[in-house]
Order: structure tokens, then C-alpha cells, then sequence
């Protein structure tokens, strides 16, 4: 009875087997994830961070669009080593905002269609690709099938593309074949709250504060504004337009 | 040597019995720039190209399995041209046996010279080529035209026939016809398939791939004006009949016939050299199921529409909605279409401060939102007769995060536009 018990408590001696991971732990033998860029979120994904060749869910609100925000860091790296593809993005990507963060234009290629069924298609061409380093879908509520035959075209090549999903907060009710899904608020000055619907691993019960800090945050409050001087260095090889006539910057 | 020969009686054209129809030229010329059309066979010698096409069984097994379309009865090969002529032209006779003892087998009806003198040899007892050889040279030099003995020679490998070289027209413009029409665009590409098997002999036999083709579908009528007309470009020299008809048939998918269609052209527009092979030692095929970076572009600019399937570039202008410009894709890959753009090759200056996500048309002005910072004031334009100023100004709104807005002149649409959000 005693052992009996015993091979209950242990039933795999030497670790569960592939696929398989304790209900209160993180899956461990999963492919290394790319990390997202935000030490507080890369803790809670199995990988420890995002999953390549696997789908990603994001689930945003009506009227948010933090995508860049929170993907940004991960995209930095994919486009080093390939081509990233926005499919259906919801508004025009600021290229000249994105080169500035580490995005170069050559790297990003956009897919405008409306109907979802092309935009599923597209993205799954697109997984079919060696040189596609990250796909970015945009999505409309709607049933999960298209989602299961994305998941499949990205698992057919492990290690391959990050997979980005991105529906309405809406769809967080539906049942998703994809092995992570994530809740995402913007809060505007404040940063991104993520919430993990659903991982490898135990249920994440609070939020994720991510600080997600934006350039432009950071200008605002930087110590410069406190003295209520601010002068906008650029470094004079950059500089090509004369905006005006150069002024002696006032300071205090 | 080694010689080919396919008996093809459905192509013979009694009105030009020396020349095969353009398709079969096309497609006979991919394997070896040898090619004849001896009475009523297409015949091959391919010895210099087994190598390149793997080897003498791969080779003989391609053309066996690809000759079935064009309706053909059997296929021989010999080392001499009018023995496989010969040799094909005898169907069912079993071909064991030494070269040229199959030959003396062979009756007087599979070489054309003999065809023609078979009466007069069939009294003199002859039955067999063989019997014809084992009469006496001399005395058949007297009774019988000269070629006889020449086309008898020349197919033992005696005497050296001259050959009419098949070749290609310059320009590969094709028409297929056919009897019932077609209504729907997607029942064309059956039919296309032909034209793009013959293109592809075209390309091969002049040693280069194709950029851009032109499919039309013509209506019944002498007068009429053409049904569809598509235009399907690769971005590198491309030769493969499957690669083509792939992008054709994400094209027709789209299409509409304005009438029936019963004849289908094809023009190639714009062709380059093949580009010779790398020297590589080591293959680096592409794994099954996936294409590459040119290849996925094309694929998706086929079926969604070029204009939809866009790269980005940086332009050099400091207003806020006219700082990059998208172009299509596959423009930018083709050489032949890429257009000069006035690129920046860097971002404009304060360029990281900007939203990520701009809105183009702005929207109208939100309410409720809170300054964040006091306008940045820009001017641009101003050696033009045009000066443009903007005044632009972070806000933060309750719901949509940071946002870039257009402060202008009071109570004009302008003011409070919303051309960005950060997230």
C-alpha cells in the first residue's frame, strides 16, 4: 500500500515525459522561447519567452493597440534574422518610428486584405517560409477553426516563425487551440497589465504589470522637463532640416 | 550515339510532311538540340545530354512518360537515326538481339526507301531488310534508285545522312484551339497546361527562363476582341512548367471570361538568360512544403493582388503622414519594375519619440484626453510656396493610451486631429 502510494506520488522518477508537465509547474522540455523583452513576462512563459513555431494568442480591447509596445523587443530580434509579415494590420505602421526602435523597413512587409479567410491563408503561406522570421495576424471574433489550422502550419516546422494572433478581448470566452493566450491592457501612461489565460503550466491567478516604457514617456519625464527646459539634441550628422534659425537653448 | 525515335502519325501534316507542329518542336528541343522529323517519327539524339538529365534510364523513362500527351505509339532507340526510325516504326516485334542483326528483321515497311521500292523487292523474294542486304550490291546499284541503298546504309551506320535540324522561332507566341468553349476562367488552366510545357522546351532549348508571360483567351469569331487577357510576372527567370502554372492558377482564380473562350494564346513578353549554376558541390534543394522569400511574395501578390502585398520604404519628409511610402512587393523585387524612390536610408530626426501606429486619414479630435506636453512646434516647406507648420502634442485618453495629436489654428478641422497612438 505504502508503495503503492509512493509510485502515485512519483510516477516519473526521472521527470514526466515529453509533452507531459506537472499541473503546478511550468512545462520544462519545451523549445527555448525568444525573450519578449520584459523580464516580468519572460518569468511566467514556459520557454521563458515567446514560443517559436507555435501560435500566440493576443486578446486586445476595442480601441487599444498595444502590439507594438509589448512585441516590439521580440520583433527586434526576428528581424535580425528574417522577415517579419503584418497581415491585416488594424492602422498604418509608423515605419519611420519603428526603423528608430531597431525595425528596419526592409525587414517589414504588410498584407492589406479584409477578409479574414485571406488573411488566415496569407499567414500560412507565410509560416511555409524559411526566410519569415515573425508573422503578425490581425483577426476579427469569430470561430477558432482558422486558428487550428494556423496552429498546425506553425507547428510543422519547430524552431520556425514567432506567431502572432491578435483578436478582440471578445474572443476570450471561446475556446483557442493555441498553446498561449494573453490578455492585454493597455494603460496607457502607466504600461501594459498582461493577463495569461492560458500556458504550459498553472494558471497565473494576478496580472502581469509590464512597464513597457515608451520613448516618448521617457522624454516626458525626464529631469530635463522638471527645470522646465527642454532642448531636443540630435546629433548634427542626423540633422537635414532646418527647422528654424539656431537659437541659444534657454536654461533655468 | 544514341537516337530516339517517337512515331507521331497524329502530327504528321500531309501539307508540310518536314515539319513537326511548334509545340513538339518546343518541347523535343528542351531534351537536345538534335532533333529531326524523319517520316512521320521525331527522332533524338540525346547521347550528349544524359548526363544532365541523370543518366540514360531516367532520361529514356522522362521522355517515354512525357510523349504520352502528345498521343504517341511506342518509342525505340538505336545508334543510328533511321534504325530508331525503323525500329518504331515496327510495333510489336520483340527487339532482343545484337545491333544490327534486330534490323535485318525488321520488315520492308518500316524504312521509308524500302516502303517505297517494297513491291519490286518483295518479287526479287526479299521480305526483311536483312534479305535486302544479302543481295548483291552491285546489282541493286543498277535496279534501284540511288537513295535506296543510302537510307539502308544509313540506317546500319554505314553512311552518314544529313539531317533537317528542327529549330525555334525567335519569338515563342503560341495559340491553342479547341472545340468546346469554356466559360469559366479556372477551366482554362487545363488547357494551359500544353502552352506551358511547350514554353518550357523554348526556354530550355535557348538556354533561358521566363519573366513574364501573357495569357489570353480569345472568343469564336475571326473579328473578336480577346475574352481575358493576364499578364503573370516572376521575379527571377523561372522555366518550370509547375511553377508557372501555379502562379496561372492563383490568377485565373480571380478572373473572369467575358465571353467563352475557345482559343487560348500565350506570348512570352520578357525572358533572360538562365542563370548558370552556382559550381556548388553540395545541393541546397529547398525542403518539401516550403518556398522561398521571392516565391512567397509571388504566390501572394497572385492570388490577393499586387497592390495588397506591400514593402515600406523611408522617405525624407519631416510631416508626420508622409514620412515612408508602401510600395508593392513584387515591384520591388523585379528589377524591371522597381522604381527609384526617394528613400531615406535613415529615420527622420526624433523620429523614436513618434507613435508606432499612425492614422491616415486622422481621425476627428477625442475628447476627455489630457496634454501631456506643450506643442512641438515644426515648419516645413518653407522655400516653397506651400509652408506647412504643425503643431504636434502628446495626450494621454482613458481609453486608447498615448495619443499624437495636430494642434492647429482654433475651430478648423485641422485642430485636434489624431494622426497617431503609441499603445
Amino acid at each position: 500500500m505504502s508503495q503503492a502510494l509512493r509510485s502515485t506520488a512519483h510516477p516519473w522518477p526521472d521527470g514526466p515525459p515529453a509533452g507531459v508537465w506537472q499541473a503546478d509547474q511550468l512545462i520544462r522540455d519545451t523549445v527555448p522561447g525568444i525573450s519578449t523583452g520584459h523580464a516580468a513576462l519572460d518569468a511566467t512563459l514556459p520557454g521563458g519567452g515567446w514560443p517559436p513555431g507555435a501560435l500566440t494568442e493576443l486578446l486586445l480591447p476595442t480601441g487599444q493597440w498595444p502590439e507594438w509596445r509589448l512585441c516590439l523587443p521580440a520583433l527586434q530580434t526576428a528581424a535580425q534574422s528574417g522577415q517579419i509579415v503584418l497581415v491585416g494590420p488594424p492602422a498604418l505602421p509608423n515605419l519611420q518610428a519603428l526603423a528608430a526602435q531597431g525595425l528596419p523597413p526592409q525587414a517589414l512587409c504588410q498584407v492589406v486584405v479584409p477578409s479574414p479567410q485571406a488573411r488566415g491563408w496569407a499567414s500560412e503561406q507565410a509560416l511555409r517560409c524559411p526566410q519569415v522570421a515573425a508573422v503578425l495576424l490581425w483577426l476579427p471574433a469569430g470561430p477558432p477553426e482558422p486558428l487550428r489550422r494556423l496552429h498546425l502550419a506553425a507547428q510543422a516546422h519547430p524552431g520556425g516563425p514567432l506567431l502572432f494572433v491578435c483578436r478582440p478581448q471578445a474572443c476570450a470566452a471561446v475556446a483557442s487551440p493555441a498553446p498561449l493566450r494573453l490578455q492585454v491592457h493597455s494603460q496607457g501612461t502607466r504600461g501594459l497589465s498582461v493577463s495569461v489565460l492560458k500556458r504550459r503550466g498553472p494558471p497565473l491567478l494576478a496580472p502581469v504589470q509590464l512597464s513597457a516604457p515608451l520613448p516618448r514617456l521617457a522624454l516626458l519625464r525626464s529631469p530635463a522637463r522638471a527645470t522646465s527646459a527642454q532642448v531636443l539634441h540630435f546629433p548634427r550628422s542626423v540633422v537635414r532640416h532646418a527647422l528654424d534659425r539656431p537659437a541659444p537653448a534657454r536654461l533655468g | 550515339m544514341l537516337w530516339i525515335a517517337l512515331p507521331l502519325h497524329a502530327w504528321d501534316d500531309p501539307q508540310r510532311p518536314s515539319e513537326a507542329p511548334l509545340a513538339l518542336r518546343c518541347w523535343a528541343l528542351g531534351y537536345t538540340p538534335r532533333v529531326a522529323w524523319l517520316d512521320g517519327a521525331l527522332a533524338l539524339e540525346v547521347q550528349a545530354s544524359l548526363r544532365l538529365f541523370g543518366g540514360r534510364q531516367r532520361l529514356l523513362q522522362q521522355i517515354e512518360q512525357e510523349a504520352q500527351d502528345w498521343s504517341t505509339q511506342g518509342m525505340a532507340t538505336a545508334p543510328t537515326a533511321w534504325g530508331a526510325v525503323a525500329l518504331a516504326h515496327a510495333p510489336g516485334q520483340p527487339h532482343p538481339g545484337n545491333w544490327p542483326a534486330v534490323l535485318d528483321r525488321l520488315p520492308l515497311t518500316c524504312l521509308a526507301a524500302t516502303r517505297a521500292q517494297a513491291t519490286r523487292l518483295r518479287l526479287w523474294g526479299c521480305a526483311t531488310l536483312g534479305d535486302v542486304r544479302r543481295i548483291p550490291r552491285d546489282g541493286l546499284r543498277r535496279r534501284l534508285p540511288p537513295d535506296v541503298l543510302h537510307a539502308l546504309d544509313a540506317a546500319y551506320g554505314q553512311a552518314h545522312p544529313t539531317f533537317a535540324w528542327l529549330s525555334l522561332p525567335a519569338q515563342f507566341d503560341q495559340t491553342l484551339e479547341w472545340a468546346d468553349p469554356v466559360e469559366h476562367a479556372q477551366g482554362l488552366w487545363f488547357r494551359a497546361q500544353r502552352l506551358l510545357r511547350a514554353l518550357e522546351g523554348w526556354l530550355r532549348a535557348r538556354q533561358s527562363g521566363a519573366l513574364e508571360i501573357q495569357v489570353t483567351g480569345w472568343p469564336e469569331g475571326p473579328n473578336s476582341t480577346p475574352a481575358l487577357t493576364l499578364n503573370v510576372r516572376c521575379t527571377r527567370p523561372t522555366r518550370d512548367t509547375s511553377a508557372w502554372s501555379k502562379l496561372l492558377g492563383e490568377h485565373l482564380q480571380r478572373a473572369t471570361l467575358q465571353a467563352p473562350v475557345n482559343r487560348l494564346q500565350l506570348v512570352l513578353q520578357r525572358w533572360s538568360p538562365w542563370p548558370s549554376d552556382s559550381g556548388d558541390l553540395l545541393s541546397h534543394p529547398t525542403p518539401p512544403g516550403t518556398m522561398d522569400w521571392p516565391q512567397l511574395i509571388e504566390r501572394l501578390s497572385a492570388r490577393l493582388g499586387a497592390s495588397q502585398v506591400q514593402v515600406g520604404g523611408l522617405i525624407d519628409d519631416p510631416r508626420p503622414l508622409h514620412g515612408q511610402r508602401w510600395t508593392p512587393a513584387l515591384d520591388q523585387l523585379d528589377p524591371a519594375h522597381k522604381q527609384p524612390s526617394p528613400t531615406a536610408s535613415r529615420p527622420r530626426p526624433g523620429a523614436q519619440w513618434e507613435p508606432a501606429w499612425l492614422f491616415d486619414p486622422p481621425w476627428a479630435a477625442p475628447k476627455d484626453a489630457e496634454a501631456l506636453d506643450t506643442p512641438q512646434q515644426q515648419a516645413s516647406h518653407w522655400w516653397t510656396d506651400q509652408p506647412q507648420h504643425h503643431r504636434l502634442q502628446s495626450v494621454e485618453h482613458p481609453r486608447h493610451g498615448l495619443l499624437w495629436v495636430r494642434q492647429g489654428a482654433p475651430s478648423t478641422p485641422e485642430d485636434g486631429q489624431v494622426l497617431g497612438c503609441h499603445g
